[in-house]
């Protein structure tokens, strides 16, 4: 979190393999969860490719309360934008990893968990993160169970949610689950 | 004494080409911002943010320290520069001598660099004297509901 002016900022990162939901969540959380009067620009703002894959990030900030703005971007899921998505996790405060739970994504999320396991080793700030795994796609055909998925990607001590990014089930309460502990960490930080 | 609105306005009234200053931190957060943009500075800074980390990085790959960039629109010329609490960028107008909008931003960038560094300490005291204004757990519950309530 960073402090200017009278506000403090959080950083919510959405990360993920390409075509894992990542933008789809942002953009359902958007339209269906973050209250008007909190939308501090009027659209999501993405930079995309040609073809409308996300290139560098989507990106939209929200003030949940008169000092406080949460910061939302997704990372772009491509593998040949490796490096430009490296540096969004700077000073990220939350991090929902999106996972892709069709099983022909087994191989291309093991990837993206040595990625962020790297990212992880090389930052003592973003371990002390708040992370949260999305299970995405749970309402398709031939899907792991988060469970098992979480077992086989060996993230399972991070707190998951089985989710459809495009039906927008549990990304709301992922979300209020996200911002309560960012909150929490403000409170006591704030406490004598 | 200055502040750093100040200073940033200080650029645009001495150099009438330039159309706007904008200072953010390393991530994109906007601190101030001098003259008229179409866009919300929160929108601008973090694609100002992204433009910078993204040549740092190819830097990065070159083995080369990136000092600035500076790009050329149609009508616009635009300056970005390093700092070490965050970024500051002008944009000017076509006719701007960039040779110019650099000492500018040097000179800036000089005193800008000491007076963040006075903020922080003085806005980290005033974190831990005055607790900030940090919602407690009913402030937090209340954050919340509104996200329960909203479209549901």
């Amino acid at each position: 979190m960073r402090y200017y002016g009278n506000k403090v900022y959080f950083k919510i990162l959405f990360f993920g393999t390409a075509l894992a939901g990542k933008t789809t969540s942002l953009r359902w959380l958007y339209s269906n969860v973050i209250p008007r009067d909190m939308k501090m620009t009027s659209e999501i703002k993405s930079i995309e490719t040609s073809f409308g894959q996300t290139l560098l990030f989507d990106f939209t900030p929200i003030q949940i309360s008169p000092h406080i703005v949460v910061r939302l971007f997704t990372a772009t899921g491509q593998d040949y934008y490796l490096s430009t998505r490296r540096m969004l996790f700077e000073d990220a405060d939350g991090i929902f990893f999106v996972v892709d739970c069709q099983k022909k994504e087994l191989e291309h999320n093991r990837e993206f968990v040595v990625e962020f396991n790297r990212y992880l080793d090389g930052s003592e700030k973003l371990r002390r993160s708040e992370i949260i795994i999305l299970y995405n796609k749970i309402d398709l055909e031939d899907t792991y169970p988060a469970r098992e998925l979480g077992r086989l990607l060996n993230l399972e001590m991070y707190p998951g949610y089985e989710v459809s990014a495009l039906k927008g089930i549990n990304l709301r309460e992922s979300f209020i689950v996200m911002v309560r502990r960012l909150l929490e960490r403000l409170e006591q930080e704030a406490r004598p | 004494m200055a502040n750093i609105k100040d200073i940033i306005d200080g650029i645009m009234k001495r150099v009438p080409e330039v159309v706007g200053v904008i200072l953010i931190d390393i991530d994109g957060i906007p601190i101030e911002v001098a003259g008229r943009f179409d866009m919300k500075p929160e929108d601008l800074g973090a694609l100002l943010s992204a433009c910078y980390n993204s040549y740092a990085q190819v830097g990065t790959e070159l083995m080369q320290k990136l000092e600035s960039i500076i790009v050329e629109y149609g009508d616009l010329k635009l300056c970005q520069n390093r700092m070490p609490r965050g970024l500051l960028t002008i944009i000017a107008g076509k006719n701007a001598h960039i040779g110019m909008i650099r000492l500018e931003a040097k000179r800036a960038i000089d005193v800008l660099t000491k007076m963040m560094q006075d903020t922080m300490e003085m806005r980290t005291e005033m974190v831990k004297e005055m607790k900030f204004r940090m919602p407690d757990s009913r402030g937090i519950a209340d954050i919340l509901s509104r996200f329960e309530k909203e479209g549901s």
